[in-house]
């Protein structure tokens, strides 16, 4: 296997992570599209540690945390907004627009 | 292992499409799953088993269970507004034009085939407790925080 | 028998048998394949006949505990019962509920059941019977005991049943709660051992088993692991009294066999974590000469936890859902932060 190959699958991972991001209006599912994208980036340093030294495993590692951290605090702050909104549409979170 | 590899990624990539194309938000949450899983196998053979066996437990054991828990928490969670026709296209156009350029940059990349690596978790942990040890105390603080900042947002106001 | 006691023989007749094979007729990849396909069989031929004995073993024991004798009509002493219960099981029309989700209903008994069977695969049941050496034995069973109770959370939530959902979020909350105290109580041994595989670490306790280093280590374990696999005081997840069945209230026929299957593959496996973290493994008491071969103390050992388990179940009361949320975060979990402490400031101070 060369390092090509896990590239370019993260490359297409990230991309379907960003279209989603982009494409889906429900916060839910913008948070399972962030994580794939997260997901690529843990994938790219683990493929380089591969071939230079083990640093990007723990990288990786750093990522695996940031993104259960990040998963811990989104879903707290969307369980309060579909109890105060009663809506989890990403558009109409905008009541601090003046 | 060429085999290996060409079936886990093709799990992972279907299992990504599913994720961001489901309407129903649990099956999604079950791709996702799928996701992590077939990501964790990728891991360990890059031989980076410690990575894949945490990812298995810290994604599949915590995180899903969180997304699971949400749903049943709250109602309501499952309708969803569509995205314009217009909007849904010009992603498509700015996703694929990322591609490109990710691609452009790995055409220059030389071809490197990845070697068999045996790093062992001893050094993984040495790592952690020599070069790296402000990012890692800096990663648990944040965990903390995290932690304590999920239960005041989500918690009762007490009247 | 002879081979049963001479295990490097028996391991010794089927590496021939595969070198043979292999020098023969049979392509790499396919003998690799069949390789697999035996040892699942093997597996799930071995936990479904587990299960039929432990369940008749749990029926007993409560009888005896309750001072009742126990299925008596069926076969000599009642031995067959489960048998029967199981034939019977199978005959059984399969129902899903018409408002449940089908696709994740047919599923997550499938996710229960998957996991169990994986993690059989890194247990080390004597010096040299195991299907897999994975240098990080531990994790790989704790990694694929979290897959299945993302089975049990869908199963709760498929059905479509108010019992379920209850059942599925209950577990949630008890699972990711006490997931942490069980990782945290075997910190402890794997600091001692300095391995984290299995193999390293029952024979790192040749001399003294680790139980004695760590009393509390071992006491937490065993706590946790009763809420892991939702057994009895911990069993608020399919509380009968309270929520009819939990999760599988819906599930009928082959399906309920399924999580039956997965629920006591789990308590096995548990035991079986018991005593080769705390219990010595395969190794003989130490002091007694070696009358069986390790395999059997390997089982002998594994059942009497077994056997402590189902003892606690019929003596204890089951406890309420905000005294379990306590008890993990504010009782085992500190404990478990004390146990990691005090044996670093040990190994420092040696």
């Amino acid at each position: 296997m060369s390092i090509s190959h896990y590239l370019s699958l993260s490359a297409i991972l990230f991309c379907i992570g960003l279209y989603g991001v982009i494409s889906r209006k429900n916060a839910v599912m913008v948070l399972l599209s962030i994580e794939i994208m997260l997901c690529s980036a843990g994938l790219n340093f683990a493929a380089f540690s591969a071939i230079h030294n083990p640093s990007g495993q723990i990288f990786a590692l750093f990522i695996i945390v940031v993104g259960a951290a990040e998963v811990a605090c989104g879903l707290a702050i969307f369980f309060l907004a579909t109890r105060l909104s009663e809506t989890i549409d990403l558009d109409k979170f905008n009541l601090l627009k003046g | 292992m060429e085999i290996a590899f060409y079936i886990l990624s093709g799990m992972a990539v279907t299992s990504a499409i599913l994720v961001v194309s489901l309407k129903n938000l649990v099956r999604a949450i079950l791709a996702l799953a799928s996701l992590f899983l077939s990501i964790a196998a990728l891991y360990i053979l890059l031989s980076a088993e410690f990575l894949g066996l945490v990812q298995t437990l810290v994604y599949i054991g915590g995180v899903i269970l969180l997304f699971l828990f949400l749903i049943m928490l709250t109602e309501n969670l499952f309708e969803e507004r569509q995205v314009a026709f217009f909007q849904r296209i010009t992603g498509v156009g700015l996703v694929l034009l990322l591609f490109g350029i990710f691609v452009s940059i790995f055409m220059k990349q030389p071809f490197q085939v990845i070697p068999k690596t045996d790093y062992s978790i001893a050094e993984i942990g040495r790592l952690l407790m020599t070069d790296y040890l402000i990012p890692f105390e800096v990663v648990s603080l944040l965990l903390l925080v995290a932690l304590i900042g999920a239960i005041v947002i989500a918690r009762k106001e007490e009247e | 028998m002879e081979l049963l006691y001479d295990t490097g023989k028996l391991i010794g007749v089927i590496e021939n048998l595969l070198q043979h094979c292999k020098d023969s007729w049979l392509p790499g990849w396919l003998l690799t394949l069949g390789i697999m396909v035996v040892v699942a069989i093997i597996i799930v031929a071995f936990i479904a006949v587990n299960t039929l004995m432990l369940v008749l073993a749990e029926r007993k024991v409560s009888a005896f505990i309750q001072d009742r004798l126990g299925p008596m009509r069926t076969g000599p002493y009642g031995i067959l019962q489960t048998v029967a219960d199981a034939l019977k099981l199978l005959q059984k029309e399969d129902i899903t509920p018409k408002r449940a989700d089908r696709l994740i209903f047919f599923l997550s008994p499938i996710i229960v059941f998957a996991p169990a069977v994986m993690a059989y695969v890194a247990i080390s049941w004597s010096p040299k019977i195991r299907v897999a050496d994975i240098n990080l034995g531990i994790l790989y069973i704790f990694a694929a005991g979290s897959l299945g109770t993302l089975g049990i959370i869908l199963a709760g939530w498929s059905s479509a049943n108010k019992w379920s959902l209850l059942g599925g979020m209950r577990s949630a909350a008890q699972i990711i709660s006490y997931e942490i105290a069980l990782l945290l109580s075997v910190i402890g041994v794997i600091m001692i051992a300095s391995s984290l595989n299995l193999e390293t670490i029952i024979s790192s306790q040749k001399n003294c088993w680790y139980i004695a280093y760590q009393p509390l280590g071992f006491l937490l374990f065993l706590v946790s692991a009763l809420a892991e696999t939702n057994r009895a005081p911990f069993d608020i997840v399919e509380a009968e009294q309270e929520l009819v069945g939990g999760f599988h209230t819906e599930y009928s026929a082959m399906k309920f066999a399924m999580f039956f299957l997965g629920e006591y593959a789990n308590v096995f496996i548990a035991s079986a974590l018991c005593t080769t973290l705390f219990l010595g493994g395969w190794q003989a008491v130490p002091g007694l000469p070696i009358i069986f071969p390790p395999i059997v103390w390997f089982l002998i050992k594994t059942y009497l936890v077994i056997f402590v388990i189902m003892w606690i179940r019929w003596t204890y009361p089951r406890v309420r859902v905000d005294q379990l949320m306590n008890l993990s975060w504010k009782f085992l979990i500190p404990l478990g932060f004390l146990n990691i402490g005090v044996t670093g400031l040990v190994m420092a101070i040696k």
